[in-house]
């Protein structure tokens, strides 16, 4: 921690964005700029083993990005009605984006914010506590949210192409207590399809903003050198935790998109 | 903690990840992984046809070892058979000629028995004519008393 300010600053300055503009047309450019390069990595990395791709004799590289895809894909099986040529990619980004995303928690929570300001001081003749940068993505309710939204669009999607627009606000009407209930149906059935959506972006950020909250107390612990080894036990304690929370979560988000669109996707609903 | 522009670039960012992920990520793989399923299927199918067309071959190989065993048995058999009547045939001539020989003997012997008579025959009557000169002291005519001599050689 920057040594005399005080852990309430601290956290909070951890948890700032570099932001521009105000109020709703801000624009958190460190949730963008790691959030691209999450995704970017995977899009790179796809491309370099993908121009020597082969069904021969797969290379460690291509073994590992097939075992992943082979996993995913298994999952959508395993749960997802029909075939679909959409549902195995949407699954697969998810879950690499979200785990991607999620192990920024693992860098040091000081590291990158530092080297920011350094660079914000000597480059740019920023402030040092002017200069703000957090680096975990999905501890940004924008991007959980984001994902959430899309899952959501993608839902009506799925829902009015297998049962048509008629037979998407019949479902609407009609469940779960039958067409005498019409009213209490649209209520319940509306409550319930918003619910999903929310649940899996606070269930994310939740998780992750909590997680790296614990880092950062850990971070604070560090007020003299009698208890630096108990910090560093600890940091070390909480990111193996946390590296189970990040695939955990990621898996979980994957998992209920998956859900969530095959329940859509069905003809009829049980 | 609020929401903002944010939000919009991050779903634009997941729908071009999408797009990218299927492109460059999804489609290879999936694309590697079913060349490869096939790949195998193709050869555990290949290796199953190979081991039925053994079998068949196996099968047919035996029946065509049975056949000719059966085949170098009947030829066998008709060997036997064709030899036995050989022999049969070679002894049924042998005994044929061996009757034949002994009628052509019996005949010779028949014939030599007969000259030899004749030859005695035509001796004892020229005998009996000297005797009965020498008995008679004087010459018997023998073209007179021919009659006599031829009748009684035939009375011999």
């Amino acid at each position: 921690m920057t040594v005399g300010k005080n852990p309430v600053e601290y956290i909070q300055h951890h948890l700032q964005n570099w932001q521009v503009g105000q109020g709703l047309l801000a624009v958190n450019l460190d949730t963008v700029l790691f959030s691209l390069l999450c995704g970017g990595f995977f899009v790179v990395l796809a491309w370099w083993v993908g121009r020597r791709i082969t069904a021969g004799r797969p290379g460690k590289l291509q073994n590992v990005l097939e075992a992943t895809v082979a996993f995913v894909n298994q999952q959508v099986r395993d749960t997802f009605p029909a075939r679909d040529p959409y549902i195995g990619p949407i699954s697969l980004t998810v879950f690499l984006w979200v785990a991607m995303m999620n192990a920024m928690d693992l860098i040091p929570v000081d590291l990158i914010p530092r080297i920011a300001q350094w660079i914000g001081y000597y480059a740019f003749g920023l402030e040092m506590n002017r200069v703000y940068m957090h680096i975990l993505p999905t501890a940004d309710l924008d991007v959980p949210l984001a994902l959430a939204l899309s899952v959501f669009v993608l839902i009506i999607i799925y829902n009015i192409r297998s049962k048509g627009v008629g037979g998407y606000i019949k479902y609407f009407l009609t469940h779960p207590y039958g067409p005498k209930a019409a009213p209490f149906n649209l209520m319940m059935s509306l409550l319930e399809e918003l619910a999903k959506p929310l649940s899996l972006a606070l269930r994310l950020w939740g998780n992750m903003f909590a997680g790296e909250l614990i880092f950062m107390l850990i971070a604070l612990f560090g007020f003299s050198l009698w208890v630096s080894p108990g910090q560093v036990m600890l940091g070390w304690a909480w990111s193996w935790f946390e590296t189970l929370v990040i695939l955990l979560q990621a898996f979980i988000f994957m998992l209920l998109t998956i859900v969530y669109l095959a329940m859509a996707a069905e003809k009829k609903h049980h | 903690m609020s929401i903002n522009l944010t939000l919009i670039f991050e779903i634009l960012a997941f729908l071009a990840f999408v797009y990218s992920f299927k492109r460059f990520l999804w489609k290879p793989i999936i694309g590697a992984l079913e060349a490869r399923e096939k790949t195998i299927a193709d050869g555990l199918a290949a290796a199953e046809k190979g081991r039925n067309d053994l079998e068949q071959a196996e099968a047919r190989a035996e029946q065509a070892l049975a056949e000719a065993r059966r085949q170098a048995g009947e030829i066998v058999e008709h060997a036997n058979r064709r030899a036995a009547k050989l022999i049969e045939e070679a002894r049924n001539a042998a005994d044929l000629e061996r009757i034949r020989a002994a009628e052509r003997a019996q005949a010779e012997i028949d014939q030599a028995s007969r000259q030899a008579r004749e030859v005695l025959r035509g001796r004892l009557a020229q005998i009996a004519a000297e005797a009965a000169g020498k008995i008679l002291e004087r010459e018997i005519d023998p073209e007179m008393h021919v009659g006599v001599i031829e009748k009684m050689a035939t009375e011999l």
